[in-house]
């Protein structure tokens, strides 16, 4: 286990340097000058010289970045340019939205990925063909223009669902509950496709192998030749491959938060972009990255669980 | 020596004529029979060019507006309808694709020229630069792509250009990483080795042996890569941070704008983007399993060839239906054997056709007894010895004949039947020791499931009994093997293991598929040690095996297949020295155990026949010094020798009085 | 050294490198000396993990050696660059065991053996197609096969086909790794046969690597006998087959089961009495590596390595060598984990 996290720091702690760094320098390259922004165009130079001063604009980039980077470690990400309020307490407020949202696609994304990867895999024929078209449609279909469709099914033609908004579990679990339903199915459903597909060939991988035919050969009933034996020794590529997913879910919650209005940190990071808010922009992609991090030690976690090669 | 080998290889040339024109054809030629990725193509093409010449083509100016058709359906003026402002959805569509496109085109330039050189150099030169590589690929791949775009359209407000670049730099180090292995895969070939031993210059074997392997890697990735751009360029257009202009994604946000009033402005321009993607997506599938056939490792078996040219007819009588009565010795089930096989036929499809692949064969096990079934590749040993169990491959089925095993009959018998029988009847002991064993469980655990399974006994009862398995086939030190994972074992300890297995259940009868091929011969030979044990145990042992020696080592009596047939059945002290069967004779003489150094060794021309082309008549024919024309005329069937417990498939058995058959 | 010495090989060791992770650097050869005489057959014999499939990569230059010499007609080979291996490969070829994965499966059989012809020797295009059908007809194949990709040949006609690609450079010499392993009996005499008719015709000098002592025992002159990277006999190679000397030789002999029922029963009884038990045993880091297998193993086999002594003929790397040779060797002690 201590091997695990000394590699896994040894891959995160570059992640997130050379991804602060990036925006960072990226930032700095941004045409016109943050003071004049903030300030309008009445103010005058000497005003805006002296916000820039407050700023720490002034300094040279690697003292900024150092400097930016001790506060963050004290937690300090600096104010939005836009709102003025810090970033830190708006990235706080909305990393709940965020979670959630992929949280329960990727659980929608597992079980059904899953379940149809098992399926086609034992059924083959029609089913396994039915699979691999969905799978195909479920790569190829933008999540936002599926979560469109969602929508005016389920929100604006028979409303079961509500069309947009988010409320918070503590004010109402069913409301928090059916906020969520669209927008997760929005993100999951496209994200079962590459589950179901490495579910697929992984188990038809495993049937091939020479301990199932010698565990049929020993009177194993094939119930447990599937669910013990097989679906076992195929759920480490299935592991990785979810945690690809994870990832490629971030950048869907950028889109689905912004067609389904949620507060979560993707639709910040949009409006952030759209409204050059630098602060609130690195903030947001440090938090990304850090999280994206964790669930790769997760992920590396399972996987040594999984697989007896590794562990030992 | 010449005639055999003439005959054989000259009917070759003539059988494999047709698979010989596609394999000259190049991989565009094959990738476009393939209908689907044909058809893709085709799609993408048309799709580039209506988009392209855009300005020409469409009927109306993308930003024309004509505020008293705003939001309306298909009609004969706007095809497609019209969006806000009474813009025509055909025309905006038509103009949206070239942003697309461009897009893909910018991504894929980034993602090619960096990943593509740094892949093959990684892979082929090594050492630092392949470390850095999958140092940034690593790195990348824990990048959200998305944010590093927003910092990116941030900073260059709406420039589309610098985001797609961006994100083709992002993906370059994951191809490379790819093309990487790929070269790396390449290097390691034999074929590489020998070129390198051959004095090839690199350059020579880039060119020749890496370069087209990787092209076709690198094209499945392009299109993945490419319909994944297409999906992020549309995406920032949908959340308009890219262009202003018309295009894919933001006609989508219009038609989120307007979804309760106008439905249908979903629908052209998701299809747009849909159908793109799914175009690459199918493009890519085909282009992996055009690569995949052009570099499949051939079967190990010679390949069962498609009847046709100028030799159907002549050369492939229907194969089914010409299965001989069984006659002679075995007409009925010995019952009093433990086992007694009759007239078992094994069809399996190849290449479509079902077709027979053992043929007639008939044998007895007594109680307490080693029987050796022996014969080379292709003969059928494994098939006869899977089907006993009922555990032929998928569409394979007992075609005919009967497997009487303690008073039943396991060729008609259902799943349930054949479930209580295996394992704990009869127990299998696989030919790959450590791929035999199920490498997530450890030995323990594995034994102590078929334990439980068997006897129904507790969990704890079952750990126990299977460490007196391990101490019962003498594995050095029981407790630590069974806490150990198949790839800690040797093979020789992976093999006893699997026997601990087999024996789990107590069987009659155990079944060992060379059970010692995968082995060194001094481990080997410990394991037929044990396998001797349990005969003196009272345990009946089935043995395949190719190997003269072990059959001699460890077998009472044996039968020899050749081509999907019993061809000589006999003791072994018989067998070896008195063989009946021609085949049988070639056979024991090409073993080195007797060649003389300096002499000839005598070795049996040509090869096994695969199924499809098993003449008519004697399967040795072929091969045969003795063959007659009464031996190409109809099938041979089995008969007792005069006298003897022996039988052959021969109408002209060797002399066996007088030892050693010298033809 | 002697002048009709075509390779030597001394002191070599060949070390692999592997990470601390996956069990630190591998020494497969550990001073392996070889002499091949022109017009000779050596045969490597040993199990897996003996090293013998190594010194003929290193012979080829396909894997760096780490310490020792390698002399091809005279010339250190050693550390050759690519360009003296171009040369080099016109005297010195190589047939490796897996007759499927050697030939390039996108490439015509043709197209295979005129590779180095094309691009090592640079011949033009007739007297290349005028060798690559010779080389065919050498090996029993039809001159049509050239046209034909590999995937339409049995495992016989390609171990052929990889036979013919050695013999269109016309070398002198020529490294079979595990030739004939992968095939089957009657397959395997037919390859034999074809290995010895070519020595005979051209003189060719063949290391032939195999783990089947009797097939060694066939087709070579001297066998070298390998284990755990070392020489532990050398000498005529029926000398050394019918009469071995080293317990492990003899180990190995007693192992493999003669197709004869009567023979197999007193040789197994011969091995039961020789002793000698699993691979599983650690091998000591200093005496002789045989010794916790061995039956005659002494106090100093555990803590020195035994050289390599001439009796006669043969050389055998054993503190009891002369008593085994002289018949009066009582097994020493019983070996660690004998039950």
């Amino acid at each position: 286990m201590h091997r695990i996290l000394f590699r896994w720091l040894l891959g995160a702690v570059p992640v997130v340097f050379a991804v602060t760094v990036l925006t960072f320098v990226l930032t700095s390259l941004v045409p016109g000058d943050p003071g004049r922004t903030i300030l309008g165009a009445n103010a005058s130079p000497a005003q805006v010289r002296a916000l820039d001063a407050q700023l720490g604009l002034d300094h040279p980039l690697p003292v900024r970045y150092w400097d930016w980077l001790a506060s963050a470690l004290h937690g300090d990400l600096g104010d939005s340019v836009t709102s003025g309020v810090p970033v830190s307490d708006q990235l706080t407020s909305r990393l709940g939205v965020t979670l959630s949202l992929i949280g329960g696609a990727v659980l929608v994304a597992a079980v059904a990925g899953v379940a149809l990867g098992v399926l086609s895999a034992l059924k083959g024929g029609l089913l396994g063909r039915v699979v691999d078209g969905i799978s195909l449609v479920g790569l190829a279909v933008p999540n936002f223009w599926f979560g469109l469709l969602l929508m005016s099914a389920f929100a604006v033609r028979l409303p079961v669902f509500p069309v947009s908004g988010y409320v918070p579990l503590t004010d109402s679990p069913t409301q928090w509950f059916e906020s969520l339903v669209l927008p997760v199915l929005t993100l999951g459903v496209p994200a079962t496709a590459p589950v179901a597909k490495q579910t697929r060939d992984g188990v038809l991988d495993q049937l091939g192998r020479d301990y199932v035919r010698v565990l049929r050969a020993r009177g194993v009933p094939e119930r447990s030749v599937v669910l013990r034996h097989v679906l076992r020794n195929a759920a480490a590529p299935i592991v990785t491959v979810l945690g690809v997913v994870v990832v490629t879910l971030f950048g869907g919650t950028v889109l689905a938060e912004t067609l389904f209005v949620l507060p979560g940190l993707g639709g910040l990071a949009v409006t952030a972009a759209q409204t050059q808010d630098i602060p609130m922009v690195q903030g947001v992609a440090l938090v990304f990255t850090v999280t994206v991090t964790l669930i790769n030690l997760l992920i590396e976690v399972v996987y040594t669980m999984l697989d007896p090669k590794v562990r030992t | 020596m010449k005639t055999p080998t003439a005959r054989r290889t000259a009917s070759g040339t003539a059988r494999t004529h047709p698979r010989r024109d596609s394999a000259r054809r190049g991989f565009v030629a094959r990738l476009l029979r393939k209908p689907t990725a044909a058809g893709s193509a085709g799609y993408l093409l048309l799709v580039v060019l209506v988009t392209v010449p855009a300005g020409p083509l469409a009927p109306y100016s993308p930003d024309g507006q004509d505020l008293t058709a705003a939001l309306q359906g298909p009609s004969g003026a706007h095809w497609l309808g019209t969006g806000e402002l009474g813009r025509d959805v055909l025309s905006r569509l038509l103009h949206g694709g070239q942003v697309t496109l461009l897009g893909v085109v910018i991504t894929l330039a980034a993602y090619l020229l960096l990943g593509v050189p740094a892949g093959m150099v990684a892979g082929y030169r090594g050492g630092f630069f392949d470390r850095l590589v999958l140092r940034t690929a690593d790195l990348v791949s824990a990048v959200p792509v998305i944010i590093v775009l927003l910092v990116v359209l941030s900073v260059f407000t709406g420039d589309e250009s610098a985001a797609m670049a961006a994100n083709g730099l992002l993906g370059a180090p994951l191809l490379a990483r790819v093309v990487r292995s790929a070269t790396l895969g390449v290097k390691e070939e034999l074929y590489v080795r020998a070129a390198v031993a051959g004095g090839i210059r690199d350059r020579v074997i880039i060119r020749r042996h890496v370069l087209p392997r990787v092209t076709g890697v690198v094209l499945v990735q392009a299109s993945v890569y490419g319909a994944y751009a297409v999906l992020l360029e549309t995406g920032l257009g949908f959340l308009g941070l890219g262009t202003t202009e018309a295009s894919w994604g933001s006609m989508i946000a219009e038609a989120s704008k307007n979804i309760g009033t106008d439905p249908w402005l979903l629908v052209p321009s998701g299809f747009m983007i849909t159908s793109f993607v799914l175009a690459l997506g199918l493009l890519s599938d085909g282009l992996r399993d055009t690569l995949a056939e052009r570099y499949a490792a051939p079967a190990r078996k010679p390949p069962s060839r498609r009847r046709g040219g100028g030799l159907r007819g002549a050369a492939s009588q229907p194969v089914r239906g010409q299965v001989p009565g069984t006659a002679g010795v075995f007409e009925e089930p010995d019952t009093e054997a433990l086992l007694s096989v009759r007239g078992l036929t094994v069809s399996l499809p190849i290449e479509g056709t079902p077709t027979d692949v053992i043929r007639d064969v008939s044998f007895d096990l007594r109680a307490g007894e080693v029987l050796g079934i022996v014969g080379e590749t292709g003969c059928g040993k494994t098939i006869t010895a899977t089907s006993l169990l009922g555990m032929l491959p998928a569409d394979g089925r007992i075609a005919s004949g009967s497997v009487l095993f303690e008073g039943a009959d396991l060729a008609g018998a259902d799943a349930a039947t054949l479930r209580r029988v295996r394992g704990r009847r009869i127990g299998w002991i696989s030919q790959d020791p450590v791929s035999g064993l199920d490498p997530s469980f450890t030995a323990g655990a594995q034994v102590a499931e078929v334990v439980r399974l068997h006897t129904g006994c507790t969990r704890k009862e079952a750990r126990q009994r299977a460490l007196e398995l391990f101490a019962k086939v003498r594995l050095p030190d029981p407790a630590r093997i069974a806490v150990s994972y198949p790839h800690q074992l040797s093979g020789g300890m992976a093999q006893r293991v699997g026997i601990a297995a087999a024996l789990a259940g107590e069987p009659a009868l155990v079944i060992a598929d060379e059970p010692t091929t995968a082995l060194d011969v001094t481990v080997q030979a410990e394991i037929l040690d044990l396998l001797r044990e349990l005969r003196s145990a009272g345990t009946s042992v089935v043995l395949i095996t190719h190997d003269w020696g072990v059959l001699a080592d460890l077998c009472d009596r044996a039968v020899v297949m050749y081509a999907g047939e019993v061809v000589e059945e006999a003791e072994v002290t018989d067998l070896v020295t008195a063989p009946a069967h021609p085949y049988t004779a070639g056979l024991l003489r090409s073993d080195p155990h007797h060649a003389v150094p300096g002499e000839p060794l005598p070795a049996v021309e040509g090869a096994v026949p695969p199924p499809p082309q098993w003449p008519v008549g004697c399967h040795f024919q072929n091969r045969c010094p003795r063959v007659s024309e009464a031996c190409r005329a109809k099938p041979v069937v089995i008969s007792q020798l005069a006298e003897l417990e022996r039988s052959t498939r021969c109408i002209r058995p060797l002399e066996l009085i007088g030892g050693p058959a010298h033809d | 050294m002697t002048d009709s010495a075509l390779l030597q090989v001394h002191g070599l060791e060949v070390t692999y490198r592997r990470s601390r992770l996956r069990g630190g650097d591998v020494t497969a050869v550990r001073g392996v000396d070889l002499t091949v005489d022109r017009g000779e057959t050596v045969g490597l014999v040993g199990e897996s993990g003996s090293g013998k499939s190594t010194i003929g990569s290193a012979v080829l230059g396909l894997v760096p050696a780490s310490r020792g010499g390698i002399e091809f007609d005279g010339a250190d080979i050693t550390h050759g660059t690519r360009a003296d291996r171009r040369l080099l490969a016109r005297r010195m070829q190589v047939v490796f065991q897996d007759p499927y994965g050697s030939m390039n499966p996108a490439h015509t059989v043709g197209d295979t053996l005129a590779e180095a012809l094309r691009h090592n020797l640079r011949l033009p295009a007739d007297e290349i197609q005028e060798r690559v059908l010779r080389a065919l007809d050498d090996v029993g194949l039809p001159p049509g096969a050239a046209h034909r990709h590999p995937a339409a040949f049995s495992g016989g006609q390609r171990q052929r086909i990889a036979i013919a690609r050695a013999l269109v450079m016309e070398p002198e010499f020529v490294v079979c790794d595990e030739a004939v392993s992968a095939l089957d009996l009657s397959v395997q005499a037919q390859v034999l046969n074809l290995l010895a008719r070519l020595k005979r015709a051209r003189g060719l000098s063949y290391l032939f690597i195999s783990h089947d002592l009797a097939v060694v025992r066939y087709l070579s002159d001297t066998v070298v006998v390998l284990y755990a990277g070392r020489v532990v006999e050398r000498g005529p190679a029926v000398q050394v087959a019918d009469h071995p000397l080293h317990p492990y030789t003899r180990a190995l002999l007693a192992a493999a089961p003669v197709p004869d029922p009567v023979a197999q029963r007193r040789r197994q009884a011969e091995r039961r009495l020789a002793g000698t038990v699993g691979t599983a045993a650690a091998r000591t880091s200093v005496g002789c590596a045989f010794a916790p297998r061995c039956a005659f193993a002494q106090e100093v086999c555990w803590s020195v390595q035994p050289d390599l002594v001439a009796h006669d003929t043969v050389a055998v790397a054993c503190h009891r060598g002369e008593e085994i040779a002289a018949g009066t060797a009582r097994p020493g002690r019983p070996p660690a984990g004998a039950a």
